[in-house]
């Protein structure tokens, strides 16, 4: 043989295994089929079985991780429909399922149709939780998308009315089911989140069959909530139902009523809350005020009060005192220099050729003339003499020449 | 103050309203303008909740 490539088992096997894990159409299929040789095996969980149709069988597993999480327990003859890949068991090249989620058949197209929905948005990232907004504390308008007729709506305004009356409802309404209502649903999440921009929206309908509840597993409004920048609570049926808006809103609810306690906050909470705020701030300012009260009183009581009276008076005393010294020195400053000044005066005056011959010199005339000297006198002339203050009239009666000095 | 105040921020003033006046170095005149503020604050929400009716707006898609 020589010349030819020769392969091991492992080799070829291995071959096809890749081949079949490569090809992207053979993983995250959805195959219809008959169970049969179901084994669940009881140490490890997971669970053993082929499915057939009237030509051809194929084996299968689900692993346990899978097969905790299916509702139901598959039976042989049972007919499903299952969510898998398929791949090689090299041990023996058998071609094999690896199922991760299974359904009962019979519920229809629709609920085929649902789950590869829910699986197409959950891929592309819908549901994840990185984009679930949270809800606000204390909205003021809750937008509310649903029948006008319906019970929910009624459910809603109750609750609104106990917990949190201080919120606006704005409501859009629309037909929560039947041909027109996907349309209707997506045009009224746009406009809620577009135009009328409440705080938060909620989306729902009171419970009803599956086919009732169908209009909220539309994707197109799927895609519209995902968009939507104001959380949107989906309260869709009863607890038990499950929709595809419930999983893309950003919170949901198990009936309308729930969604109505969810986005409101407890109107007495609140009461309390302002209650005691109001009391912690009274508490805490009368002991503030009563903190500075001890501090004021430690200054104004007697002891304190007799010395800030006695500390008062000393300056007040010291200020008089300062006082009269200043005038007392200023005064006799004031005496000493006017003593001198009138000394000057004085000196002056003294020396003042005007004050000397006011003292002493007189006008003498001798028959109306003046006399100016003693030659011009005779004995016996009578003269007049006249002073500053009066005239008298006399006789010469000696007369010596020579000077004399004044 | 606003009578529009939010109850949302009044709650947020409020916290920090007490905030100020559990701080150090605050004066009494201080604590005082911030406890008026606080009242006044509380009151109107009280009375916003005492006469809180819930509205209800319908509007059509179209």
């Amino acid at each position: 043989m020589a010349g030819f490539n020769i392969l091991t088992v492992t080799q070829i096997t291995s071959y096809l295994k890749s081949y079949i894990d490569e090809n992207k159409k053979l993983s995250g299929i959805y195959i219809k089929g008959e169970i049969t040789d179901f084994k669940a095996n009881f140490y490890s969980g997971h669970f053993y079985f082929s499915l057939k149709d009237s030509n051809s069988e194929i084996s299968c597993v689900m692993f346990r991780n899978f097969a905790e999480r299916i509702r139901f327990m598959p039976e042989n003859g049972m007919s499903v429909i299952v969510r898998c890949d398929l791949s090689v068991y090299q041990k023996a090249c058998s071609c094999q399922l690896y199922v991760y989620d299974m359904q009962p058949d019979g519920l229809g197209a629709k609920h085929l149709a649902f789950e590869q929905l829910k699986a197409k948005l959950e891929a592309e990232g819908l549901f994840d939780i990185q984009f679930k907004k949270t809800l606000p504390q204390y909205p003021e308008k809750i937008g509310v998308i649903t029948s006008e007729n319906g019970a929910a709506l009624q459910d809603i305004i109750n609750v609104l009315t106990r917990r949190w009356p201080v919120a606006k409802l704005m409501l859009t309404p629309v037909s929560v089911q039947g041909e027109d209502a996907p349309k209707q649903l997506c045009a009224a999440v746009r406009k809620q989140g577009t135009d009328i921009k409440p705080d938060v929206i909620i989306i729902g309908r009171g419970g009803g069959s599956s086919e009732d509840l169908s209009a909220f597993n539309d994707e197109a409004l799927a895609r519209e909530i995902f968009a939507c920048k104001i959380p949107v609570v989906s309260a869709v049926g009863h607890e038990t139902d499950f929709s595809i808006c419930d999983f893309v809103s950003d919170m949901r609810a198990p009936t309308p009523s729930a969604a109505a306690e969810l986005v409101s906050p407890d109107i007495n909470s609140l009461r309390q809350a302002f209650d005691d705020n109001l009391e912690w701030m009274k508490d805490f300012l009368s002991k503030k005020c009563d903190n500075y009260a001890n501090i004021l009183s430690r200054f104004t009581n007697v002891k304190h009060k007799d010395f800030t009276d006695k500390f008062i008076l000393e300056r007040k005393r010291m200020a008089e005192y300062l006082t009269k010294e200043l005038i007392f020195s200023y005064k006799k400053q004031f005496s000493k220099k006017q003593n001198a000044f009138s000394a000057g005066i004085a000196k002056l005056d003294a020396n003042n050729p005007a004050s000397i011959i006011k003292k002493s010199v007189c006008k003498i005339e001798h028959d109306g003339k003046p006399i100016k000297s003693a030659e011009q006198t005779e004995i016996g002339d009578k003269i007049d003499i006249y002073f500053s203050d009066g005239t008298v009239k006399a006789e010469i009666k000696e007369k010596t020449l020579g000077g004399i000095s004044l | 103050m606003k009578k529009e105040i939010s109850f949302e921020k009044a709650l947020d003033r409020l916290a920090e309203i007490n905030e100020k006046l559990e701080s150090d170095g605050i004066s009494l005149d201080e604590s005082v303008e911030l406890f008026k503020e606080g009242i006044e604050l509380s009151k109107l929400c009280q009375k916003k909740l005492d006469e809180a009716k819930l509205e209800i707006e319908k509007i059509e898609i179209n």
